[in-house]
């Protein structure tokens, strides 16, 4: 039977809507009481068995970011988070939970958003101040309704609904500020990179490039036509870029409605310097978010509430250039050599040369990529209490629809710029590369994402004989997803159940389940049950401990289950055989045109979901009022993970190897939180200190069959970095000749000498030896230290990240490669007088492979300490205040990103090693509140 | 009141059971091909038939960088295999035939481009064998004759592997992913004896002679061909015999060679290539003798795509350009350029001097003023394979200059930049492609009749001597090298007794099958390798220069420009490192 689901939601609102005509017939009792009493879906915190961590948005709202994931740094135990740089529209930073348990290529959290499947993207496009809370479903049994997405962790966040205790309550704030680019690399100017230069010709055996007449007019710098020093970074960035928000909420409730109303501005103006003067094709870099929302609830009648929510964005992002990141810009500013050409060659004409496009001209000069993006969440949930079949008993069904959608507006050109040159008779003329052409216009470039979601819910929840309480939920699920570069909507269906006894506050047994199917297999291979159960025992409710002085609270909790993730990587319908066109063969004397069709990668009728089996072991206590701590440990086993069979697969079959879901990993750890809050007179503080771990292992991954053990990389961490292990310079000709061969050419006295793992005297492939970590934690720190005196308050969040290598590549730290110039990075080089202190290889002006091989040489501990955010506030309040009705008035300063203690010395951002710069963020709130 | 909700409740309930159920997960239908969708139609199948022939045949040409692995169609071999050999040089040093000349082929290093290919093709072959006769719309006839089409490319296959690594596992089925997969190598005997009987099952379900839009499909012709030449294989003293070139111990010496030699061997060659001529002879297929002289006769022979010397040839690409693989690898540097992996082939000394004069006689190349003279005094086919100092390339390089230090650009001749050998190969680019015709198909010759002539000397000679025809079959091995040589204007062949005979013929191939992808598995086979200048020792050329006064003779003298290794494991090739390590195969001796 093949029914339309929209006639089924249909269905779901008639037989609600039905219900309510008929209920409104009813007695009324008091609207406050039908408040109280409408369902909710969640648990209470004390009848929950599993791991979660939650934040609210009054936490979040302090700091300026465009981008509310950003605000999350330390603030979730379990929560991985990764910094990608900031530019503004791309700053989303990397989210796992847990860190990471598959090697597949699906890690990411489900981001829920009132109830309905969204995603990262969607999330990331609200404002704090619209941000009820943010959860994070760590756990079995808090995750399994999710069924097979829930493996890598839920992310559920509500936004914000009315409260009927206040009429209105109105809140205005602004927030101004700049933000400042971290660690930008130091670039060598004209003369040392001449005189270096030089050098790594002399280290080639070549002669030098500048005499000394240019080297002295490098040092002297009087002549910037012919002998320019430029700081291409200077030129294209600015020191600080201003940034703004303003927000609008208005919340409250009256009778039978409340609502929350909400209005916000996000504007950033980036690092890039506005051009000036602008002209028609240059547009300044900018990003700007507008925000909306009403959230209304409304009592239908006795028993029916509807929900009606409505929130959207308004995105506009405009980058100079022909792209739509700053990157290009930034990356060429980085690869200039200051000496190549001055910014401008004469009035009104850039600088350039044959190798290289001017910074300055692919900003001012290239025209602009921009584009308009806008986000839509629209939802009606409908709930309905049928006390009157039984007490406790209600439905609930919603509907809810969300979009994103992006288009952009292209303008493009080419424009001439030149090169000073000197003819023997000192004349200086111009040589013209490039041409000024018009400006051209693409408008045809778009993007869509869109889902429906849908979900009803059968609910119970009652207490019986005041201490039995049973809760039972069961709900079905319906989503489908369209997405503008895939030809086939994405579809998933399923039910989903709870059912939370509870005897006297004390034993807490709990089971949930996830029976969830997706298009992406076979038939027959679709659906799955995840179920978990868990226990808890609130020994503080025990008589022995009930009302005693120290132990306020004390639990133990246990969850134990099986958990999918449908996000397997690989390509959709990897359960069809197909074939694939594959050219021509050409048969006859006149080479006539025979299609061909090869059978394509094997398929895989059995391919499925990754499947997590879950434990969790939970303590959480609160002592003598004020000190309190939360204890998590977990253990993960994941299995059916996708991956290509390498092993012992004989060619002879014929065929391209299928995915199949045979890996495995273990993921262990645990997260631990210990806090002191307390109150003494009129000075408030809470410490807050936590700690997060989670380690994972490859334990199986059908591997292509090695010839030494140490290169599988079974048996280390997802993502284990191999590289060649450097053990220091080459001394000289005699050192060279004694050492193993190193095969990428001809090596040099100070270039890296690397250690020969197996020792046949030749280094290659074979001495790739598994050395550090991967970028991803597995410790995060974070301690939140917040005072309150007065008026006064004070909040600082410090956050660290242990077990973590980063790799030094790019631009700052390969000196002259691809024509490109030096920092200070390289000026530890190695020559023959420093071979003892060298802390880099000698100097080449050719590309070194030897040098820049994957070698534990590049690789630095990652681990740092940042002060991600502080804020300083003072709170006005005075009885003409209150007089003229205003509830409060805060001013604040605010900074994220204030200091990082690290192992870079100074030279980027632990986190952000190159592109789009880290920035630093200060700024200034006023918050009124009516 | 409470029944209305319960009904409304159930109803609810129904709905969504219901949609629990149905089949809205369902991938809706695209144009995706199926293996159903194979053999819906004869349309259909014959792309997998197409798929078979594109991945089943092979090329004498080298097709594409190999850096781009299987992207390049049939024959991803950088450059034809001539460079492999000491017929010629590969002038640019990177192409992946000089392995063999410093014996650095090895099991990370294999040598063979095609492993994947050909089981790609053998499985789509028995899928074929297994389903062709579901496809509603050929007659049973037609499916009979896919049938045999799949199997002899599967026997060419099976040949194809035979010469490169001896005994292989045997596949005869289209296999599940849930089998057994651990198939070891079969005998030499075995593998022979599946192609003889791919080959005999077939012969009679497939079309006498392939001809017009059919042209390079699988005919008899084609099936006799690759029945001769594995016998002339079988019988031969690499795997003809009772001890292995090295030996693996034990049965696994039966992967190497048969384990005795059997002169019947011999016998069944000659049967196999008589029966081949006999075809030809059937079939309008013969040896090019009409183009007005013998230089020109062979030159058509191996230039004219489709002539009727040719019995199979691959045809997998499309009109390639003169810049990219194949032709950039043959063009000497300075003719056609190319971009993509420009190189050119340099003729050794070494294979130049094995042309006779026209009257039969050896000639001495001990340097002197004579260069051109003694070019002009040798058999024909000499120059319709090769351009020396002074020859013609085509219309457009009508004058090639090969004079001069081949490494230094300073006085030498147009044409001498990278020329070691001091002769550059033109067979196999056809003269057309030019400044206008810059973009040819290339068609590999991969059997031609002029081969199975020399297939039956070499066989008649050793399983009856040179002049004797005790079968009757109607020609000694004798007459067989002489009408190969009467067609390129060559005086018969002087020899007396069997073993001087065997050198003959041998010779013979040298030169009427040079540079076509024979000499280096001959070589294999005869086990000569080791011979000085043969797959070791000294490469000879010519250096050339100028006669002071003179424009029309130029001075010649030879030099070593190369001295190549040779290890006794090269024999056969080995098996990649990837594939011994997956613990089903027994890696050749000494990899």
């Amino acid at each position: 039977m093949k029914l339309n689901n929209k006639i089924i939601l249909s269905c779901i609102i008639a037989v609600c809507a039905g219900t309510g005509a008929v209920s409104a017939q009813e007695a009324a009792d008091t609207l406050a009481d039908r408040w109280d009493s409408v369902p909710t879906l969640d648990l209470p915190d004390w009848q929950m068995t599993g791991a979660v961590s939650r934040i609210g948005g009054d936490g979040l709202s302090d700091f300026y970011t465009s981008n509310v994931v950003n605000t999350l740094f330390g603030r979730l135990p379990g929560l991985t988070l990764q910094e990608v740089g900031a530019e503004p529209g791309a700053d989303t930073p990397t989210l796992n939970s847990r860190g990471v348990g598959t090697f597949g290529s699906g890690t990411g959290l489900f981001v829920v958003i009132d109830g309905f499947a969204s995603t990262l993207d969607f999330f990331s496009r609200l404002t704090p101040e619209e941000i009820e809370s943010v959860e994070l479903l760590k756990d079995a049994t808090a995750t399994a309704i999710y069924g097979n997405r829930a493996a890598n962790g839920v992310l559920v966040v509500k936004t914000r609904h009315g409260n009927v205790s206040s009429p209105l309550k109105i809140d205005f704030g602004v927030k101004v500020g700049f933000q400042q680019p971290l660690r930008l690399p130091e670039w060598l100017g004209s003369y040392d990179y001449a005189t270096l230069y030089n050098e790594a010709l002399a280290n080639e055996g070549q002669s030098p490039m500048y005499q000394q007449d240019a080297l002295d007019a490098y040092a002297a710098g009087d002549s910037p036509l012919l002998y320019p020093d430029v700081n291409w970074y200077d030129e294209i960035f600015r020191s600080a870029s201003p940034i703004y928000v303003y927000n609008l909420t208005a919340s409250g409730g009256i009778n039978s409605v409340r609502y929350f109303v909400h209005f916000n501005g996000v504007n950033n103006y980036g690092l890039l310097r506005n051009p000036m003067p602008t002209n028609d094709f240059a547009r300044r870099q900018s990003f700007s978010r507008y925000n909306f929302r009403t959230n209304v609830d409304v009592i239908l009648s006795k028993r029916l509430t509807a929900s009606i929510i409505l929130g959207g964005s308004v995105e506009d992002k405009t980058t100079p250039g022909v792209s739509e990141s700053a990157w290009n810009i930034i990356d060429l500013a980085a690869n200039v050599p200051p000496n190549a050409f001055p910014v401008l060659a004469s009035e009104g004409k850039l600088g350039g040369n044959a190798t290289f496009a001017n910074p300055i001209g692919e900003m001012t000069e290239r025209g602009y990529i921009s584009y308009n993006g806008r986000t839509a969440q629209a939802a009606l949930r409908l709930t309905e209490r049928l006390d009157f079949i039984t007490p406790g008993l209600s439905v609930s069904g919603a509907i809810s629809f969300n979009n994103y959608y992006k288009a952009y507006s292209n303008k493009t050109r080419t424009y001439a710029r030149y090169t000073p040159v000197q003819d023997s008779s000192g004349e200086i003329s111009f040589t013209q590369i490039g041409e000024d052409t018009e400006l051209g216009g693409d408008e045809s470039q778009s993007y869509q994402w869109r889902n429906i979601v849908a979900n009803a819910f059968i609910n119970y929840d009652r207490v019986f004989d005041s201490r039995h309480y049973v809760k039972a939920l069961l709900r079905y699920d319906y989503d489908e997803y369209t997405i503008s570069s895939e030809t086939l909507p994405y579809r998933n269906v399923g039910m989903a159940g709870q059912l939370s006894y509870s005897y006297d506050r004390r034993y807490i047994a709990e089971f949930t389940f996830g029976y969830h199917g997706t298009g992406n297999f076979a038939p027959g291979q679709r659906f799955g049950f995840f179920p978990a159960g868990g226990i808890s025992w609130v020994i503080s409710e025990e008589n022995f401990l009930k009302d005693n002085p120290v132990v306020n609270h004390l639990k133990l909790r246990a969850t134990y289950g099986l958990v999918g993730n449908s996000d397997i990587g690989g390509s959709r319908w990897m359960y069809n055989q197909y074939y694939n066109w594959n050219g021509y063969y050409l048969f006859g004397d006149q080479y006539s045109q025979s299609d061909t069709y090869l059978e394509g990668t094997k398929a895989n009728p059995y391919v499925t979901w990754e499947k997590a089996r879950k434990l969790n072991v939970g303590v959480e206590a609160r002592l003598f009022d004020y000190l309190y701590f939360t204890f998590d440990y977990f253990r993960e086993h994941r299995y059916d993970i996708l991956t290509t069979p390498a092993a012992n697969i004989p060619s002879y079959v014929g065929f391209s190897r299928p995915s199949m879901n045979l890996g495995i990993v273990d993921n262990n750890g645990f997260e631990a939180v210990l806090g002191y809050n307390r109150t003494a007179g009129e000075f408030r503080y809470k410490v807050e200190a936590s700690a997060w771990y989670a380690h994972n292992n490859v334990v199986y991954n059908s591997e292509v069959p090695q010839i030494y053990d140490y290169l599988y990389s079974t048996g280390h961490i997802v993502g284990q970095p191999f590289a060649y292990e450097a053990i220091g310079f080459f001394r000289d000709q005699e050192d060279i000749d004694s050492s193993p061969t190193q095969v990428w050419g001809e090596v040099y006295p100070g270039d890296i000498k690397y250690k020969d793992q197996n020792g046949d005297n030749v280094i290659n492939e074979e001495d790739k030896y598994p050395i550090g970590y991967t970028s991803r934690p597995e410790v995060t720190l974070a301690l939140d230290l917040q005072f309150q005196y007065k008026g006064f308050d004070l909040q600082m969040l410090f956050q660290g990240a242990v077990n973590r290598t980063v790799y030094l590549d790019g631009r700052q730290f390969q000196a002259f490669q691809n024509n490109g110039k030096i920092s200070s990075f390289a000026l530890g080089r190695w020559t023959p007088e420093t071979a003892d202190t060298a802390t880099y290889p000698r100097l080449a002006t050719t590309g070194n492979e030897n040098n820049y091989q994957y070698s534990s040489f590049w690789q630095r501990n990652g681990n740092f300490l940042k002060l991600r955010y502080l804020s300083f506030g003072y709170t006005f309040s005075s009885p003409a205040m209150k007089k003229a009705n205003v509830d409060g008035l805060r001013i604040y300063l605010s900074g994220t990103n204030l200091f990082s203690l690290d192992y870079m010395q100074g030279y980027c951002d632990p986190e952000v090693l190159s592109g789009y710069p880290a920035v630093r963020t200060l700024s200034l709130g006023v918050d009124l509140k009516f | 009141m409470s029944m209305k909700y319960i009904k409304r409740i159930l109803f609810l309930s129904v709905s969504i059971l219901a949609c629990m159920s149905c089949d809205y997960l369902d991938k809706a239908p695209g144009v995706d091909v199926t293996e159903d969708d194979i053999f819906s139609s004869r349309t259909n199948v014959e792309t997998l038939l197409a798929s078979i022939y594109q991945k089943g045949i092979h090329s004498n040409l080298g097709y594409g960088n190999p850096d781009n692995g299987a992207a390049d169609g049939t024959n991803p071999h950088s450059g034809p295999w001539t460079g492999r050999c000491d017929e010629a040089e590969q002038c640019a040093a990177w192409y992946e035939a000089n392995n063999w000349n410093s014996a650095s082929v090895t099991a990370d290093n294999t040598d063979d481009r095609r492993w994947d290919f050909r089981w790609q093709a053998i499985r789509m072959i028995s899928l074929m064998l297994e389903r062709v006769d579901e496809v509603p719309d050929i007659t049973p006839e037609y499916a009979s004759q896919l049938k045999a089409e799949c199997r002899v490319i599967r026997a060419l296959n099976y040949f194809e592997m035979l010469k490169f690594y001896g005994g292989v596992p045997i596949i005869d089925h289209h296999i599940d992913v849930n089998e057994d997969l651990m198939i070891p190598r079969s005998s030499v005997e075995d593998v022979v004896n599946f192609i003889l009987t791919d080959i005999d099952e077939s012969i009679g379900a497939l079309p006498p002679a392939q001809r017009g839009a059919n042209r390079g499909r699988i005919d008899q012709g084609a099936a006799y061909a690759i029945k001769s030449k594995t016998l002339l294989y079988a019988a031969s003293p690499l795997f003809n015999t009772d001890t292995p070139y090295m030996s693996l111990g034990g049965d696994s010496d039966r992967f190497l060679c048969y384990g005795n030699y059997d002169i019947a061997r011999w016998e069944e060659a000659a049967s196999a290539a008589n029966d081949c001529l006999k075809w030809a002879s059937a079939n309008g297929c013969h040896l090019i003798t009409d183009q007005g002289s013998g230089e020109a006769n062979y030159r058509y022979s191996w230039e004219q795509y489709d002539n009727a010397e040719i019995i199979l040839a691959e045809k997998a690409h499309s009109s390639l350009g003169k810049w990219t693989w194949p032709w950039s690898s043959i063009a000497p540097p300075n003719i056609y350029a190319g971009n993509a992996g420009q190189s050119g082939i340099t003729v050794t000394l070494n294979h130049v001097r094995k042309y006779e004069d026209r009257d039969g006689n050896a000639v001495e190349w001990n340097g002197g003023d004579d260069l051109q003279a003694k070019m002009a005094s040798l058999d024909p086919r000499f120059a319709a394979s090769i351009v020396g100092n002074g020859g013609r390339w085509n219309d457009e390089f009508p004058e090639v200059w090969i004079y001069g230090n081949p490494n230094s650009g300073a006085g030498c001749g147009h044409d001498a930049s990278t020329c070691y050998g001091g002769f550059w190969l033109h067979k196999l680019y056809p003269s057309v492609i030019s400044n206008n015709v810059w973009t040819y198909t290339p068609n590999s010759t991969l059997f031609q009749l002029n081969e199975i002539y020399l297939n039956y000397a070499e066989a008649m000679n050793e399983a009856y001597g040179p002049d004797a025809d005790p079968e009757g079959y109607g020609m000694t091995a004798r007459q067989a090298v002489n009408i190969i040589r009467a067609r390129s204007d060559m005086p018969d062949v002087v020899a007396s007794g069997q073993d001087e005979f065997r050198e003959k013929v041998r010779h013979e191939r040298d030169i009427e099958l040079a540079f076509d992808n024979h000499r280096f598995w001959d070589i294999r086979r005869w086990m000569i390798a080791e011979e000085e200048g043969v797959m070791q020792g000294n490469m000879w050329g010519i250096q050339v220069s100028r006669i002071e006064g003179n424009d029309s003779e130029y001075h010649y003298e030879p030099y070593v420009f190369e001295t190549r290794n040779w290890n006794r494991r090269g024999y056969l090739h080995p098996f990649s490192t990837a594939e011994i390590n997956k613990g089903y195969l027994v890696q050749n001796p000494g990899y």
